[in-house]
């Protein structure tokens, strides 16, 4: 039996507070945090760009340490006189970073593994820390706009305007291209594509991991892709991961299985077609999310539904009546349920926790 | 047409109080003293927000509050001001506990002392290494070191030092973060706090606050006894930052800026302790949600929390089931489930934790993982003979079920609890925010929202499965009498009108014990109401063991599934008659 919530239940299904928002539209706020030691170079107030450098940090480099108190056997405080290099100063591999005391059976001494520096000689521990030249990353804003707040060495914070999606699931980092829809994979071909910058491909259909791996090499930078099947080998690893390594950012608009992308969503990126978007892919649920920069969707544009779990996952659906019920679902749980139509002219209740909304009409300004 | 005398004014509702459980959802939950006694007004709930495509956690929290007052105006009235500021925020996300690393040179009864005390903040010990102080330097290298720190990323580095030795350690450790951890690890920022004992050397402290942000807390009071005020004060002062940091990214929102944060594990302790200390019974409570389960043992004045789930190597986890094997989650269901089914069902579960199962095979699918998890969590506070007089269930996994009996079978299988125990289901899932005003210094009953679902009786001892095992007898108010005989490694459940009280006697055979010793009749004293899941006989002994035969194990699931009446299994559905 469905009873009414209440009749004075807002009208609109998604101006209440139990349909999710799948995408957003308007001002967008984004922290750019360095992930290791490193700087930020942008200043505030500054129009930053989406792909503009606003900090750079180090890559990751082995680190060896060695007790060079003890090697020298000489206290900790007096380690740095000890050393044959100064701290901070390149050397190539194999070159005598630290000798002890001369002994019958040879001259113990350290040696710098791999090219680098020494950077950092504790007078506290008595140890000393040789790290490997590494290059230098790069940390690119991810939405066109102006620096708002900066947190030094730290973090800097970008406000814009655009369309942001939010995906389920992702993988392998940040990309930021040109979108190009791609309603059939199969006839794609990504070596016809030679223009210098890096394209994000958004696929309509669900894709497979030949077809991703397939992709490396190109000018794809990201795929922004419904669905995905289970990996095989996410059986046994533990925390579960259910996109394996890849060597492209990708994004899933629905999630794990063969779903579909809706058409609204189909709608929403072919408008931005050949305009700049970022992708970004974190393997943590809930922080991956497709920007589509400088993009609006008006305000008076209506609002379209898709079904985020079981067999409905991605089918874009149309609630029969704005109301929400109380009712009990296929697993006996009562809930709040929203009556959809199908195809064949029958009513469907499904839960609106399950159910996620987004624009129906979009234009870019 | 609304009745005047419920439109209250909402400055004029004496008492009122509001309380945040961010949890798989954001919810409200307000108090007010009616009849001299708190009790719950109602709840709002919102979806939250500090992911994308939002990023700003003070949007669901504010549309949890407004979707409160919405459901509150019936009694409140459309057009009066906003309720009050939020009392105390909790929850398995807000309050998620946070994983921490322990080095020092405590002795074994400090270090359980120490490890309380951490809980007690929200804090969990998921590794430990080696003792400071006893050649440390010599034994542990600083790549080891941050090996072992890179395979656990812990947000907290709780280093306690007892002695005046173990000051060049230290200076290891935190050299080996900033040098060698911080390097390998992308993103890894944990906070580091040093509890000394007497008058550290400045110099040496002055030094680390160069290499790193680091707490200085001084553990002992001047009586010796470990954990200080200031030691307690500044460990909440890290749980409320790094909770802020994880999920509301840059300063609290205006909406629960007053609010403490209490940890789930903190609020279900005190609602647990409250209750138990109120009926003076021993109880147990379980909240669960797909980001992990807590539990809450409360007996003779204590109690001891643990958990499952909710992090893994410093990471937070959405979904409990991803930490488990899925072998193991299949072969606890009576059903055919496709492995690579399962695992899109919880990865996409994982993405979204917020969603509902639309059928009953996915129904059982978190039953399961959730059973798993309330048993891997109750490993370290739950003895062998475990025995307790009520079991609360909590949290959304059960407050969102089709059946609160399924919630009692979860439960019952998760924590196979010996002798007759009771169990209640908390509907309004309120049972943790209650735990959470009560830290703030609000007192709420937090037996008001519960409801008894079942009793149960768990036999102990093994025998001869099919071989009689129980007798039973239960007679009600009305002199109905109903008497069954149960086999050993079966379940089996009695119902009977609930406007009915029923006197309980059991026979147990010679071998089995069911709290009297074995063979021993017991005729329970008190008369028990049937709920809606009436007495549950588990006859399947304890240790729980699974017959071996792949066929008679789904047998066996499905005749303890079907016995216990919890499901709708119908046998065109079960693999049994599939194979």
């Amino acid at each position: 039996m469905h009873t009414p919530l209440d009749q004075e239940t807002p009208q609109s299904l998604v101006n209440n507070n139990y349909i999710r928002a799948s995408v957003v539209t308007g001002k967008i706020r984004r922290i750019h945090t360095l992930t290791r030691q490193g700087r930020i170079i942008a200043r505030m107030g500054e129009s930053v760009p989406a792909g503009d450098i606003v900090g750079n940090y180090e890559s990751k480099g082995r680190v060896v340490s060695l007790n060079v108190s003890s090697l020298t056997k000489t206290p900790p405080s007096k380690i740095l006189g000890t050393l044959q290099i100064a701290v901070d100063e390149h050397v190539g591999p194999g070159t005598i970073l630290a000798k002890g005391p001369s002994r019958l059976l040879g001259n113990p001494q350290w040696e710098a593994p791999f090219a680098g520096s020494i950077c950092h000689a504790s007078s506290l521990s008595g140890h000393a820390y040789f790290r490997e030249s590494t290059d230098v990353n790069k940390l690119a804003a991810v939405v066109s706009g102006e620096v708002v707040q900066l947190q030094e060495g730290k973090s800097a914070t970008i406000e814009g305007y655009g369309t942001c999606i939010n995906c389920p699931i992702g993988n392998n980092g940040i990309a930021i291209g040109t979108l190009f829809v791609v309603p059939e994979q199969s006839k794609f071909d990504p070596s016809l594509y030679i223009e210098e910058t890096p394209l994000i491909l958004a696929t309509t259909e669900s894709v497979t991991y030949d077809w991703i791996d397939s992709l490396s090499g190109t000018q794809i930078a990201a795929v922004i892709a419904p669905s995905m099947p289970v990996a095989q080998d996410s059986t046994h690893s533990h925390p579960r991961r259910f996109i394996t390594s890849q060597k492209i950012p990708i994004v899933l608009t629905e999630g794990v299985g063969t779903a579909l992308m809706p058409s609204s969503l189909q709608g929403l990126f072919r408008s931005h077609e050949g305009k700049l978007a970022t992708v970004v892919a974190s393997i943590l649920p809930g922080q991956s999310e497709v920007i589509l920069d400088k993009h609006i969707v008006h305000k008076n544009s209506h609002s379209s539904y898709k079904a985020t779990s079981s067999s409905l996952l991605g089918a874009e659906i149309v609630p029969r009546s704005e109301a929400l019920v109380h009712s009990r679902n296929g697993a006996g749980i009562y809930t709040t349920v929203v009556e959809i139509g199908t195809r064949e002219g029958s009513g469907l209740w499904i839960n609106s926790n399950n159910i996620e909304s987004m624009p129906t009409h979009s234009e870019a300004t | 047409m609304k009745n005047q005398s419920n439109s209250v004014p909402t400055n004029a509702v004496p008492g009122l109080i509001t309380a945040i459980d961010f949890g798989p959802q954001v919810r409200a939950s307000a108090y007010a003293l009616i009849n001299g006694k708190r009790r719950l007004l109602g709840e709002g709930i919102a979806h939250y927000t500090d992911n994308a495509p939002t990023f700003d956690s003070s949007i669901g929290i504010d549309n949890a509050i407004q979707n409160l007052k919405f459901n509150l105006s019936a009694f409140m009235g459309r057009d009066e001001g906003d309720i009050t500021a939020v009392s105390a925020a909790t929850g398995s996300r807000g309050g998620r506990p946070i994983p921490a690393l322990y080095a020092g040179d405590l002795s074994h009864n400090q270090l359980i002392e120490f490890e309380s005390i951490l809980r007690a903040q929200g804090f969990v010990i998921t590794s430990r290494i080696g003792s400071l102080g006893s050649r440390f330097n010599t034994k542990i290298s600083a790549e080891h070191l941050s090996d072992e720190i890179c395979k656990t990323r812990p947000n907290l580095i709780a280093i306690a030092l007892t002695k005046d030795r173990g000051w060049e350690d230290l200076s290891l450790i935190i050299e080996s973060l900033r040098f060698i951890v911080l390097n390998q690890c992308d993103t890894y920022r944990p906070v580091i706090a040093i509890f000394y004992n007497g008058n550290p050397d400045q110099v040496l402290l002055n030094a680390f606050k160069g290499l790193l942000e680091v707490r200085f807390v001084q553990l002992f009071e001047q009586d010796q006894e470990l954990g200080s005020a200031e030691a307690i004060s500044s460990l909440n002062d890290l749980y409320q930052s790094v909770s802020i940091h994880n999920w509301m990214r840059e300063d609290k929102p205006e909406n629960i800026h007053g609010a403490p944060i209490v940890p789930i594990n903190v609020s279900l302790g005190i609602s647990t302790l409250n209750l138990s200390q109120k009926l003076d019974l021993s109880v147990t409570s379980i909240h669960s949600d797909p980001a992990g389960v807590c539990i809450a043992c409360a007996r003779e004045g204590s109690v001891n929390t643990a958990i499952f789930g909710y992090f893994f190597n410093g990471d937070c986890i959405e979904s409990v089931s991803s930490l488990i094997p899925i072998d193991e989650i299949l072969e606890w269901l009576p059903l055919s489930i496709d492995p690579s089914d399962a695992l899109s069902y919880f990865a996409n579960k994982s993405a979204r934790p917020w969603t509902e199962p639309e059928s009953n095979s996915e129904l059982l699918l978190d039953h399961a993982s959730t059973q798993f998890a309330i048993t891997k969590a109750s490993q370290t506070i739950v003895e062998e003979d475990f025995r307790t007089d009520l079991i609360v269930c909590t949290g959304s996994t059960f407050t969102n079920i089709g059946r609160p009996l399924q919630a009692a079978i979860v439960a019952l299988n998760g924590l196979l609890p010996s002798g007759f125990s009771q169990f209640a289901v908390d509907r309004s899932n309120t049972f943790a925010a209650i735990g959470g005003l009560a830290a703030a210094g609000y007192e709420i009953d937090p037996e008001d929202n519960l409801v008894h679902v079942a009793t149960s009786l768990g036999v102990r001892g093994l025998d001869k499965i099919g071989k009689q095992a129980l007798a039973v007898e239960l007679t009600t108010n009305h002199g109905e009498r109903i008497a069954r005989n149960i086999s050993f490694g079966s379940v089996d459940r009695i119902a009977w009108p609930n406007s009915s009280a029923g006197k309980i006697k059991v026979w147990p055979a010679g071998r089995l014990d069911i709290g009297a010793g074995r063979g021993q009749a017991v005729e329970l004293k008190p008369k028990i109401h049937s709920g809606s899941g009436g007495f549950i006989v588990d006859a399947r002994g304890r240790p729980l063991s699974f017959p071996k035969e792949p066929l008679k194990k789904k047998a066996a699931i499905l005749q303890w599934l079907q016995g216990s009446g919890a499901y709708a299994l119908g046998s065109r559905n079960t693999a049994i008659t599939r194979e």
